[in-house]
């Protein structure tokens, strides 16, 4: 048998139990919690909700834009900080994230000069930069910064090299305790993501 | 109580379609074997195919990024059509070995 065959039969072999394991096993709710940033919620300057999900072709908020979005909101109304930076920008859709968000939030109560809204960033690297920017003439340092929990972890790293002082408050797009294979893995599926970003920021120097 | 439900279902339906093929094809049963192997070498294709189309794809946003100036999220790659078109390669990949195997 020629050495490619038996090397693929190999590789489908170890896919295959890597399918099952991590379908049908706790390994991948358990590999989230280890990699998961355990909440730090305190009072801060400001709440930074980090783009995520977009905006779907009616305008409206994705499920996941809005599970972040209505977090930042929950943890101003509980008077945490007095002020909400709502992120996301356009790329192809009718409207920016960032404008929908600051919609919603309007809607919501939130008054108007309580609200900084973002659109020209287009990745987390970008979004810790130009918001940096935006908020350390205000003085505002310390933030409740509100991403996934997968992606938490980087997310702090960037905002920390951009010179604020992050503390995670994650709003889980994915369930933190998956019980059925599908969401096992997409749980698998965001960590391996998030590993490869991470990795890539690293190699950037973005962290 | 998934798993042992979902296992049940796809062990009952590989009998009962395994039954058919035997009686209405006919498939020899002493294939059953290298039926198995063929399922990994699927699965290995379908491995290598979606790799190297991640690994394309991400090379190519950054590249993009880079010299165009243009922006595409690294994040059109996390979709399952991505998925689905890479098991249809290594389908495709699997039976072009089989064809060339069968005429050797």
């Amino acid at each position: 048998m020629p050495l490619t065959i038996t090397l693929l039969r190999v590789t489908g072999a170890l896919s295959l139990v890597a399918f099952l394991t991590l379908a049908f096993t706790p390994l991948v709710g358990r590999a989230n919690g280890w990699l998961a940033v355990r909440p730090m919620v305190a009072p801060a300057a400001a709440i930074v909700v980090l783009g995520g999900g977009g905006v779907r072709a009616d305008g409206s908020l994705t499920d996941v834009s809005l599970r972040r979005t209505l977090h930042g909101i929950d943890l101003y109304q509980r008077q945490l900080a007095p002020l909400l930076v709502l992120s996301g920008p356009q790329l192809e859709a009718v409207r920016a994230e960032g404008e929908a968000r600051t919609a919603l939030a309007r809607r919501l109560g939130v008054p108007a000069q309580a609200i900084l809204t973002e659109t020209s960033a287009r990745t987390t690297r970008e979004e810790a930069v130009r918001i940096a920017a935006r908020l350390r003439p205000r003085g505002a340092e310390r933030i409740l910064l509100v991403a996934d929990a997968q992606g938490m972890r980087r997310a702090v790293a960037a905002f920390r090299h951009a010179g604020l002082e992050p503390l995670p408050a994650p709003a889980d797009d994915v369930p933190s305790a998956p019980s059925t294979p599908m969401a096992r893995l997409a749980v698998a599926q965001r960590l391996v993501i998030e590993v490869l970003a991470v990795a890539y920021y690293h190699a950037a120097g973005y962290l | 109580m998934t798993i042992v439900l979902l296992a049940a279902v796809v062990l009952a339906s590989s009998l009962a379609l395994g039954a058919l093929a035997v009686v209405l094809l006919p498939l020899p049963l002493d294939r059953v074997r290298a039926a198995g192997a063929g399922i990994l070498e699927f699965a290995g294709l379908w491995m290598v195919c979606l790799a190297s189309n991640v690994a394309l794809g991400a090379g190519a946003v950054v590249v993009l990024r880079h010299v165009t100036g243009v922006f595409i999220s690294i994040y059109v790659l996390n979709d399952l059509v991505l998925v689905i078109l890479s098991a249809l390669q290594a389908a495709g990949f699997r039976a072009w070995m089989t064809t060339r195997t069968s005429r050797g």
